[in-house]
């Protein structure tokens, strides 16, 4: 359908330049986040509603995990948090550099999801991440994974009835994560949680 | 009656070309875009009224639901039909589903987006016929 071509062309053309400047704006704000974020989030909310639609489904995706994880921030920001934006600024970069009509799936045809969804959900707390980190975690899992249960005060864990353990705890660590590496130390478990599944 | 005429208001230019092309050449629908909604509501209605209206929610100046309110408080708008085009999970906990037809969510299929709007113009004038 040329016509179809025609408008992912046209869209990667406007697309490219809109996306350098943005993932450059971003980089610099992240390197000093003085003022709120409120015109990032406007932009990166435009990439996550036209991208997906023009057949960049990583695109969308990434820019939507930004999108939340700006929006989830807290002042002053967690260096955790500004880690998991730095590492999804540079995937957001990563996607524009490789921005071209044959890789729209309007284009090539193919329907490829950005997640693939596990047979069983499953229950995963979230305990003691900052805010943005876990909002981008939270809608990761949800998406991909299950239910997620975010808890921040890492102490909550306690509360958790006998019986209702879940699938998987993700626990801070005093370490810069990668996204999307959900990680983590088990120290200061015990007892009951000792048992639980932790990546 | 099919659609055929539809009114798009959204500030992002490119997914404007997109709607466009959804609507207009895989639909077959004289689609009309606005960038802002103050010049929609200054415009709409003048020599072409629309027979649906298809509003993003995020704009800077007016966002959706002023344009909605913007049209219900025009004689000649007041009746016209609304379905947002957004995040409607959002727009849902924000219990902001008031006077709208329903919501479309972004990202679209392109290729599909006309039949969805179809169905939801059908449903609304067999709600009229109804009543």
């Amino acid at each position: 359908m040329s016509g179809l071509t025609a408008v992912v062309e046209g869209y990667v053309a406007s697309m490219r330049p809109k996306g350098e400047a943005f993932a450059a704006a971003l980089g610099d704000w992240l390197a000093q986040p003085a003022d709120d974020a409120a015109l990032l989030i406007a932009d990166v909310h435009k990439f996550a509603g036209s991208a997906g639609s023009a057949g960049f489904a990583r695109l969308s995706a990434v820019a939507t995990l930004l999108e939340i994880g700006l929006g989830a921030l807290a002042s002053p920001a967690d260096p955790l948090d500004l880690a998991m934006l730095q590492g999804l600024g540079e995937d957001f970069a990563a996607e524009i550099g490789a921005l071209a009509p044959a890789g729209s799936s309007l284009i090539d045809g193919t329907d490829t999801p950005p997640y693939a969804p596990f047979s069983r959900p499953a229950r995963v707390i979230l305990a003691g991440l900052p805010p943005a980190s876990a909002a981008i975690l939270a809608h990761v899992i949800e998406q991909r994974l299950g239910i997620a249960f975010p808890m921040p005060d890492a102490a909550m864990l306690e509360t958790v009835p006998a019986g209702r353990a879940p699938d998987l705890a993700v626990v801070a660590a005093p370490v810069a994560a990668e996204f999307p590496v959900v990680v983590l130390a088990p120290g200061g478990l015990d007892g009951m949680t000792a048992n639980w599944p932790l990546t | 009656m099919s659609l055929q005429r539809l009114a798009y208001v959204d500030d992002d230019a490119d997914i404007c070309e997109i709607v466009r092309f959804a609507l207009s050449e895989v639909g077959g629908i004289d689609v009309h875009c606005w960038n802002d909604g103050a010049t929609f509501l200054d415009e709409a209605g003048n020599g072409w009224t629309p027979q649906l209206v298809l509003l993003d929610v995020n704009m800077p100046g007016m966002n959706g639901w002023e344009i909605v309110a913007g049209l219900r408080a025009s004689p000649v708008s007041a009746r016209w039909p609304v379905v947002v085009l957004s995040g409607c999970s959002t727009a849902e906990r924000d219990g902001a589903y008031v006077d709208v037809l329903g919501c479309v969510a972004k990202p679209f299929d392109p290729l599909r987006l006309a039949a969805v709007l179809e169905g939801m113009w059908t449903g609304y004038l067999e709600e009229g016929d109804r009543k």
